[in-house]
């Protein structure tokens, strides 16, 4: 398999934190992955060391280079936002574009053009002056031209409206993802990033609590909308997560067995944000 | 080639008020100053000014070296040994005296100039204008040399500001405004970055001290032309000075190299302030030396050292004044290598220290 990322038994420890807890991360190529967790998790971390910006212990490889010693040839082929709104305040739209220009050979002008048109930021604009969610959109304009491997972006649509969140992500899915190309998000805006992701990491303590690829989850994650009379029998099936809700009783199963499951009530799909909570409070 | 050339415009677009805008404005603030004073103070000027006050001619009889003015002009060079303000009251006043002079000396019948012109040499010296006691004011070669002495002292003086301001923020403001992630989101190496930075300093701001010397001298002679007749051709000669002035720069940064990467390493280690870290280390550092050695006779060098960067700077400035070799590859070496050692750390503090 081409593997964009491989990671084994990566750890990070600050002065009284374990940011890191020996996690093992794969990742093929032409995947997009949502990595998700809470504050605190790791995600960060995780994400600072396979972009070369902090050492991390263990062995970690991104496109074949070391992230931390060979960062400069890495980044050829390797693209992110490790935080939006944070362009230069001094730098005009027109300067950002010659810049990413002259110092990326795979950064394509016209696109980043084309992207900038679906705006209103002006060429003659200085970052100063445009508002936190504009600098965003130039900051993804100017990072979504570039014709990388693997882009990685950490909470790109923080401080953006839902219309251009939306717009973005679609923009994302047609007009850069390819199938050599492989993606990798954070955000807390799970919802809007479900229906794009192919793959899904939850990341909590320092420790990675889930990884599949999307198609398993209605096989490996059933919600049940439980019949009253049936509670305590659908209790005893050991769901890994429930909750009341308006008379209801939603139980949340992993691996379940859908056969002794049916005649309990309803069931159906859970939604990742579903997932997301009962894995954390598990993990806890 | 590309991303170099790119690295070098992202620095002149953040800087450009510092190594263009500023000098600029100095250059040109001081060239319109130089020329006015000449304007004022220029031998015709003069000439028309007296005459104006004593009833003589306004223009000279010739314009040849041995003219009339000449003999004023070396006259007052040779007079003087102090120097006075020239206000308007000083002016008014010696304007008076030339006249009461002229009236009192001068022969009402005859119209010799060399007669009118010795009254001058009774006037007191002490209260004449600045200006018209500088030689250069008395030909366009000299005003012109004067125009790019000033304008060089100016200029370095201004570049040295800007140059060390430059060195000590550069590296320390990216980390402050977390721009630092939108610059390290590129292909570019802490070793490049580092590079781009230096060059403003080593490349960029001389080059800048050396066009607007020669722009700002250019002026001041066209100013020169327009106000005294003479040989304006073999003024052009001087125009040459500039290139000499330009490596006079570049030998003076050189020695001041440990003092530029000392400042950048404070601007990529500094978490509040690069300019209190990198003047009160030093200073605390040569404290704790006298110090231990004071107490327990023990010698950490560290005041040698600084003394004889000091001193070594002083015979360097010395050295350049004289027009003596100031390049000494004996006392050149620990300069470089000092220089290097604060580059490399700097690139290493750059590479493993900062977390974002």
């Amino acid at each position: 398999m081409n593997w964009v990322i491989q990671g084994q038994n990566l750890r990070k420890t600050y002065a009284d934190k374990t940011a890191l807890d020996g996690i093992d991360l794969n990742l093929p190529a032409g995947r997009i992955v949502g990595l998700i967790g809470p504050n605190g998790a790791g995600k960060t971390t995780l994400l600072k060391g396979i972009l070369g910006l902090t050492p991390i212990e263990g062995n970690l490889s991104v496109l074949g280079f070391n992230p931390y010693t060979q960062r400069t040839q890495m980044l050829e082929h390797v693209s992110f936002i490790a935080d939006t709104a944070i362009l230069p305040r001094w730098l005009k739209v027109k300067e950002a574009l010659v810049y990413v220009e002259g110092v990326h050979e795979k950064f394509n002008r016209a696109k980043a053009l084309d992207f900038l048109a679906k705006t209103q930021i002006k060429l003659t604009d200085t970052v100063k002056n445009l508002s936190k969610g504009m600098v965003t959109q130039l900051h993804l304009a100017l990072i979504m031209a570039i014709d990388s491997q693997l882009l990685v972006l950490d909470e790109p649509t923080l401080g953006l409206d839902i219309l251009y969140r939306k717009q973005f992500y679609e923009s994302l899915l047609n007009d850069y993802y390819e199938k050599q190309k492989t993606l990798l998000i954070t955000t807390h805006q799970v919802e809007e990033i479900e229906g794009i992701l192919t793959d899904l990491i939850f990341i909590n303590n320092g420790k990675i609590v889930l990884n599949m690829p999307m198609e398993e989850l209605p096989n490996r994650f059933t919600v049940l909308q439980v019949d009253l009379a049936h509670t305590e029998t659908a209790r005893a099936l050991n769901p890994i997560y429930s909750r009341n809700l308006l008379g209801n009783i939603f139980m949340l199963f992993e691996q379940p067995d859908f056969a002794a499951l049916t005649p309990l009530g309803q069931l159906s799909t859970p939604s990742v944000a579903d997932i997301f909570v009962a894995k954390m409070q598990n993990s806890h | 080639m590309k991303k170099i050339i790119t690295l070098v415009r992202r620095e002149l677009w953040e800087h450009k008020k510092g190594f263009i805008t500023l000098p600029l404005i100095c250059t040109f603030i001081l060239t319109i100053l130089l020329s006015l004073a000449f304007i004022r103070f220029a031998p015709d000027q003069i000439a028309e000014n007296i005459s104006s006050q004593s009833g003589l001619p306004t223009t000279p009889p010739t314009t040849s070296a041995s003219n009339p003015l000449s003999s004023i002009s070396s006259t007052i060079t040779s007079s003087s040994t102090s120097t006075v303000t020239g206000s308007s009251a000083t002016t008014t006043s010696i304007n008076t005296k030339i006249q009461s002079t002229s009236e009192s000396t001068t022969d009402p019948d005859t119209s010799n100039l060399d007669q009118q012109f010795s009254a001058f040499s009774t006037l007191p010296m002490d209260e004449l204008p600045l200006f018209s006691q500088i030689n250069a004011f008395k030909s366009s070669t000299g005003f012109v040399g004067l125009s790019m002495f000033a304008l060089s002292v100016m200029l370095v003086f201004v570049m040295l500001i800007v140059s060390l301001n430059y060195a000590h923020r550069t590296l320390f403001d990216d980390r402050k405004n977390r721009e630092i992630l939108f610059w390290r989101s590129m292909p570019v190496s802490e070793t490049q970055n580092l590079a781009t930075k230096l060059f403003m300093i080593y490349g960029l701001a001389p080059l800048v001290a050396l066009i607007l010397i020669s722009i700002g001298a250019l002026a001041c002679w066209l100013t020169a032309i327009t106000q005294v007749s003479g040989d304006s051709l073999a003024v052009l000669g001087i125009f040459l000075q500039p290139l000499k002035i330009y490596k006079n720069i570049l030998l003076l940064l050189l020695a001041l190299l440990p003092l530029i990467t000392w400042s950048l390493l404070a601007s990529a280690y500094a978490k509040k302030s690069p300019f209190l870290l990198s003047t009160f280390l030093p200073l605390g550092l040569m404290f704790a030396d006298r110090l231990i050695n004071e107490a327990l006779g023990i010698n950490l060098y560290i005041r040698a050292i600084i003394n004889g960067y000091t001193e070594y700077l002083a015979h360097f400035l010395r050295a350049l004044q004289n027009g003596t070799n100031a390049l000494h590859i004996s006392t050149l070496w620990p300069v470089i290598v000092v220089s290097t050692v604060f580059a490399v750390t700097t690139v290493w503090l750059r590479n493993n220290r900062y977390e974002i």
